[in-house]
C-alpha cells in the first residue's frame, strides 16, 4: 500500500516537472505563475492572471495548452460577444428526407482547455455565461445540460491598466476563479533570454508530454492528499482573519475590508496547499503549504472598502499583514 | 514496535525535555525576581534616609509588583500544560520538520484507514526515530539571560558597596525641633512662676501640658501657645491701666509742694522712684504692708487707696496733731508704691519672657511643616496694618502699606473705593463702588472714646436723680482709667503692629474694602 502511495506520489512529481519544465523553454521567468496555473488544473479550479498587455499571458496559457495533450480553444471577449458565442447555440437542421430538427451547436467553451482572452471587456452577461461552466463543469443550453468533458480549465487574462470599456467582472465571477495570478514585468535578464529565444530564426518548440488520463490521475492523487485537524483549523482561521467582524481579524482587516473570502476561498487553500505539498515532496499538508498559496488564492476574495481605495491599499498587503500575525497550528 | 508507538515514544521524550526546560526557566525567572527584589530593597535601603515617604510608597508598591509578578508565574506554570501536542509542534519547530510529528501525532489520535495515512505516519516514525531531543532541547540557560544574571549580580554588588545616602538638610531641622520647642517648655514654665494671675497661669499651664504631650500636633501646640500669649497681653493691658493710673495720680498731686517730688516720679511711670521720693517724705518706714491685699486688689481701686493714703499722708505733715496717723499713712503710701514697683518690673519681665517665647514659636513654626501663611494666621491673628505706623510685621520681614491706611480725618474716595491706576496716587481714584466705610482712623479714635462718653453720659443722667455712691464713683473712675489705656495702647503701635482691642475693627475695615473691590 504504501509503496503504491509512493509511486503515485512519485508519477506526479515527474510529470508535474515535465510540464513545468516545457513551458519554461518558452515563457521566460514566471516559475510562480507556472506552478500556480498548473496548481489551479490539479486541483480542479480555474485561474486568472493579470497582467500588463504584452508580457505573455496568452503565450503562456497557448504553451500550456500545446505540452498538455489537450483540447484547447480560445475566445476573445468582445463587448459584442453574446452568451451563446460562448456556450453554442440550438440551430434547425434538416435530414436527407427533409425532416427539421433542433441541434446544439456547441461553443467554444467546450474543451479542456478554455482561454478567455481579456475576459473584462465582455459584458457581464457574457462574463456569466462562463459561471455554469466554471462550477458546474456543464451548460445549459435549448433546455438541456450538456456536461464538459475533463479536465475542463478556464484561464482567463485581464488587463489591469485599460479600464475605457470594460467591465468589471462580478464578485460571483471572481469567487469562481481558484487563484488570481498577478504577472509581473520580466526583469532585465530575463528580456535579454526573451529576445534570444522570439527574435531569431528558430523558435524553441513544445512537446506534449502530458495527456488527459495523466492529468485525471494528478488530480486524483492531490486529492488523496490527508491534511490533519490542526492544518485545517488553520485553514479556516486564515480565512476567518479576512472578515472584519471575526475575532480574528487584523486591525487592517477591520479599516480596510468589506467582506471577506469565501468558503471557496477555504476550499481553495487547502487543495492548493495539498498540490504544493505534493510539489514539495510531502504527504501531509503542512502550515508552510497553505502559506505559500494564500495570497493567490484569496487575494481575488477580498471586498474592500473606500478608505482601502483612498489609500492605496492592496489586498496583497492585507493578506501579508494575516500571514504575519496568524499564529501557527498547534497540536 | 510499531510507527504510532515509535511517535508517541519520541514525543514523550520530547515533553520530558520540555519540562525540564521549562522548570530550568522558571527556576530563572524565580532567581530574577529574588535578585530584582533583593536589588530594589537596597537601592530603597540607600535612599531611606532621603525620602522615608517616597521610600515606603516605593516599598509597598515594589511588594505589589513581586507579587504579581509571583502569581502570574505560578499562574503560567500551573496553566501551561505540557501535552504530546505541544510537544510535537515543538520538535517540529526545533527540527525544521514542517509540522510533520504534529500531522502524524493527529493522524494517530484519529486514525483513518487510509495508505497516505499509513505512509505519513512511517516516514514521521522515521523522522522521530531520528530525533534528539537533548540536542533539540538543551538544559541551559540562554546567553541572553546568563549576562542578565551577571548584571544583576554586579548591580547587586555595586549597591552594596555605595554607602547610604545621607539624610537632607531638612534632618537637622527635625532635630532641631525638638531643642526649639524644649526652649519653649522651660520658657513656659518660667512664665507660669512669674506670673500671680491665676487666669494667666492657668492658660499657661494648659499651653504647657500640651506641649508636654507627645501626641499633641504642631497644630495643638501653636493653639494653646496662642491662648497663652492672650492671656499675657491681658495681663499687659491691665499693667499699662496701672500705669495710666499712677499717670493720672500724678496730675492730681502736683499741686501739692511736698509731694512734687513723688507726682514728678509717678508722671515718669517711675513707682519705685516715687517710693523713694515717698520714703524721705514720710520719714523711716517700718510698716509690714498688706501685700496680699494689694495685690488682688484691682488697679481702680488701687488708684483710690494709694491717692487717700498719699493725701493723708501730705495733710499730716501740716497738722501736728495727726502726726502719727499721717506717718502711718505715708509709710502704707511707700509700701503700696513699692507693690507697684514690683509688680510693674514683674509684668515688664512677663511681657518680655512672652516676647522671647513669640520668636521661639516663629522660629519653630517656620522650622516645621506648618507654612508661614498658616503660623501668620494662628500667632499674629490678625497682622493687618497699624493705622499710624501702615506697615505690618509678618513672618520674614515688614510690610509696607503707606498707601493702603487711611490718615486724612475725613474719608476720601480713594479711602472708599478701590485704588486703580498711578501708585504715587495722582490719577482718580475709581468710583465708588461699595458701602460707605468710615475711615479707619476716625473708627479707632471713636472706639477709644466711648468709653469715656459712655461714662459721661450715664454720670449726667444720674446726677439728676441720684447722688454716686463712692462704689459707683470709683467704678467709673476705673472705666475712665482702662478708656483712656484702651486709647494709648489704640494710639501706640504694639509689637504686631495692631493692639489687641483694635484688631477687630482694622479686620473688619479692610475685610469690607477686599469685599467691595471689584473682581
Amino acid at each position: 500500500m504504501t509503496v503504491a502511495v509512493h509511486r503515485r506520489i512519485a508519477v506526479f512529481q515527474d510529470n508535474f516537472r515535465l510540464v513545468r519544465d516545457e513551458v519554461s523553454r518558452i515563457i521566460v521567468g514566471n516559475q510562480d505563475n507556472i506552478v500556480g496555473i498548473m496548481t489551479c488544473l490539479l486541483a480542479r479550479g480555474h485561474v486568472l492572471l493579470e497582467g500588463i498587455p504584452g508580457i505573455g499571458k496568452t503565450k503562456l496559457v497557448q504553451t500550456l495548452a500545446d505540452v498538455l495533450h489537450l483540447k484547447f480553444s480560445r475566445i476573445q471577449f468582445t463587448p459584442d460577444l453574446m452568451p451563446g458565442d460562448i456556450v453554442g447555440t440550438t440551430i434547425v437542421r434538416e435530414t436527407d428526407t427533409g425532416k427539421k430538427f433542433m441541434e446544439f451547436q456547441p461553443g467554444p467553451i467546450f474543451a479542456n482547455l478554455v482561454l478567455a482572452d481579456e475576459i473584462n471587456r465582455a459584458t457581464p452577461k457574457t462574463q456569466s455565461a462562463l459561471l455554469e461552466a466554471m462550477q458546474e463543469n456543464s451548460v445549459s443550453a435549448g433546455g438541456q445540460t450538456h456536461p464538459l468533458q475533463q479536465p475542463f480549465f478556464v484561464l482567463a487574462t485581464m488587463n489591469p491598466l485599460e479600464m475605457e470599456g470594460t467591465y468589471l467582472l462580478p464578485e460571483a465571477q471572481l469567487d469562481r476563479f481558484f487563484f488570481k495570478l498577478k504577472l509581473g514585468f520580466p526583469s532585465a535578464v530575463e528580456l535579454n533570454d526573451i529576445l534570444e529565444r522570439t527574435t531569431k530564426t528558430h523558435e524553441p518548440q513544445v512537446e506534449r508530454v502530458l495527456g488527459q488520463g495523466q492529468i485525471l490521475e494528478m488530480r486524483d492523487t492531490v486529492r488523496s492528499i490527508p491534511v490533519a485537524g490542526p492544518m485545517q483549523d488553520y485553514a479556516i482561521r486564515m480565512t476567518l482573519a479576512t472578515h472584519p467582524e471575526s475575532e480574528l481579524a487584523s486591525d487592517m482587516t477591520k479599516r480596510f475590508v468589506r467582506f471577506g473570502a469565501s468558503p471557496r476561498g477555504t476550499q481553495a487553500l487547502i487543495l492548493g496547499a495539498k498540490v504544493n505539498a505534493l510539489i514539495n515532496d510531502r504527504l501531509y499538508v503542512a502550515a508552510e503549504d497553505i502559506r505559500a498559496v494564500t495570497i493567490n488564492a484569496l487575494r481575488h476574495r477580498l471586498l474592500l472598502n473606500f478608505d482601502a481605495e483612498a489609500e492605496g491599499v492592496d489586498p496583497d498587503l492585507i493578506l501579508e499583514d494575516i500571514l504575519h500575525r496568524m499564529p501557527g497550528p498547534s497540536g | 514496535m510499531s510507527d504510532q508507538e515509535v511517535i508517541l515514544r519520541a514525543l514523550e521524550l520530547v515533553r520530558r525535555r520540555l519540562r525540564l526546560t521549562r522548570a530550568l526557566h522558571d527556576g530563572a525567572t524565580v532567581w530574577a525576581m529574588i535578585v530584582v527584589a533583593v536589588l530594589l530593597w537596597r537601592v530603597l535601603h540607600l535612599f531611606a534616609g532621603r525620602a522615608p515617604a517616597v521610600v515606603a510608597v516605593a516599598v509597598l508598591a515594589a511588594l505589589l509588583l513581586w507579587v504579581a509578578g509571583l502569581f502570574l508565574l505560578a499562574r503560567s506554570v500551573l496553566v501551561a500544560r505540557c501535552t504530546l501536542d505541544v510537544a510535537a509542534t515543538s520538535a517540529d519547530a526545533r527540527a525544521g520538520l514542517k509540522d510533520e510529528l504534529t500531522t502524524a501525532h493527529w493522524f494517530v489520535q484519529h486514525p483513518i484507514p487510509s495508505p497516505w495515512i499509513d505512509a505519513q505516519v512511517a516516514r514521521a516514525a522515521r523522522s522521530a526515530r531520528d530525533l534528539n531531543a537533548a540536542a533539540l532541547f538543551p538544559l541551559r540557560l540562554e546567553r541572553r539571560e546568563l549576562v542578565g544574571a551577571a548584571a544583576a549580580v554586579l548591580l547587586i554588588v555595586a549597591a552594596w558597596l555605595v554607602p547610604p545616602l545621607a539624610p537632607p538638610s531638612d534632618a537637622s531641622v527635625v532635630e532641631a525641633l525638638p531643642e526649639a520647642q524644649a526652649a519653649q517648655v522651660q520658657l513656659l514654665r518660667e512664665l507660669i512662676g512669674q506670673t500671680r494671675d491665676e487666669a494667666t497661669a492657668k492658660k499657661l499651664q494648659q499651653a504647657l501640658d500640651v506641649y508636654e504631650r507627645k501626641t499633641a500636633t504642631g497644630e495643638e501646640k501653636q493653639r494653646a501657645l496662642s491662648e497663652a500669649q492672650r492671656a499675657i497681653e491681658q495681663q499687659e493691658v491691665q499693667a499699662a491701666s496701672r500705669r495710666e493710673g499712677l499717670y493720672r495720680l500724678a496730675d492730681k498731686l502736683r499741686g501739692n509742694k511736698r509731694l512734687e517730688e513723688v507726682a514728678r516720679a509717678l508722671g515718669e511711670g517711675d513707682a519705685a522712684g516715687a517710693a523713694r521720693s515717698m520714703q524721705q517724705v514720710a520719714g523711716s518706714n517700718d510698716s509690714t504692708g498688706h501685700q496680699d491685699d494689694a495685690a488682688s486688689s484691682s488697679p481702680g481701686d488701687e488708684e483710690q487707696e494709694l491717692e487717700r493714703l498719699l493725701n493723708e499722708a501730705a495733710r499730716g505733715e501740716d497738722q501736728a496733731e495727726q502726726n502719727g496717723a499721717a506717718s502711718a499713712a505715708g509709710r502704707q503710701a511707700v509700701d503700696r508704691l513699692q507693690q507697684i514697683a514690683q509688680q510693674l518690673e514683674v509684668q515688664d519681665q512677663l511681657s518680655q519672657a512672652a516676647r522671647t517665647l513669640q520668636r521661639l514659636q516663629l522660629a519653630v513654626a517656620q522650622r516645621s511643616q506648618l507654612s508661614a501663611g498658616r503660623f501668620g494666621r494662628q500667632a499674629a491673628q490678625n497682622s493687618t496694618p497699624a493705622p499710624e505706623s501702615g506697615q505690618t510685621s509678618m513672618p520674614g520681614g515688614m510690610m509696607f502699606r503707606t498707601t493702603a491706611v487711611a490718615r486724612e480725618t475725613t474719608a476720601s474716595e480713594q479711602q472708599e473705593s478701590s485704588k486703580t491706576g498711578s501708585a504715587l496716587g495722582d490719577s482718580r481714584a475709581d468710583p465708588v463702588l461699595g458701602a460707605k466705610v468710615t475711615p479707619l482712623a476716625v473708627q479707632l479714635k471713636q472706639e477709644a472714646i466711648a468709653g469715656q462718653r459712655q461714662s459721661e453720659d450715664q454720670g449726667t443722667a444720674k446726677s439728676w436723680f441720684y447722688a454716686d455712691s463712692r462704689q459707683q464713683k470709683s467704678t467709673l473712675e476705673l472705666e475712665d482709667v482702662r478708656a483712656a489705656a484702651r486709647f494709648t495702647l489704640g494710639q501706640s503701635a504694639a509689637l504686631d503692629g495692631v493692639s489687641v482691642r483694635h484688631r477687630q475693627i482694622v479686620k473688619d475695615y479692610f475685610t469690607a474694602q477686599r469685599q467691595d473691590a471689584p473682581p
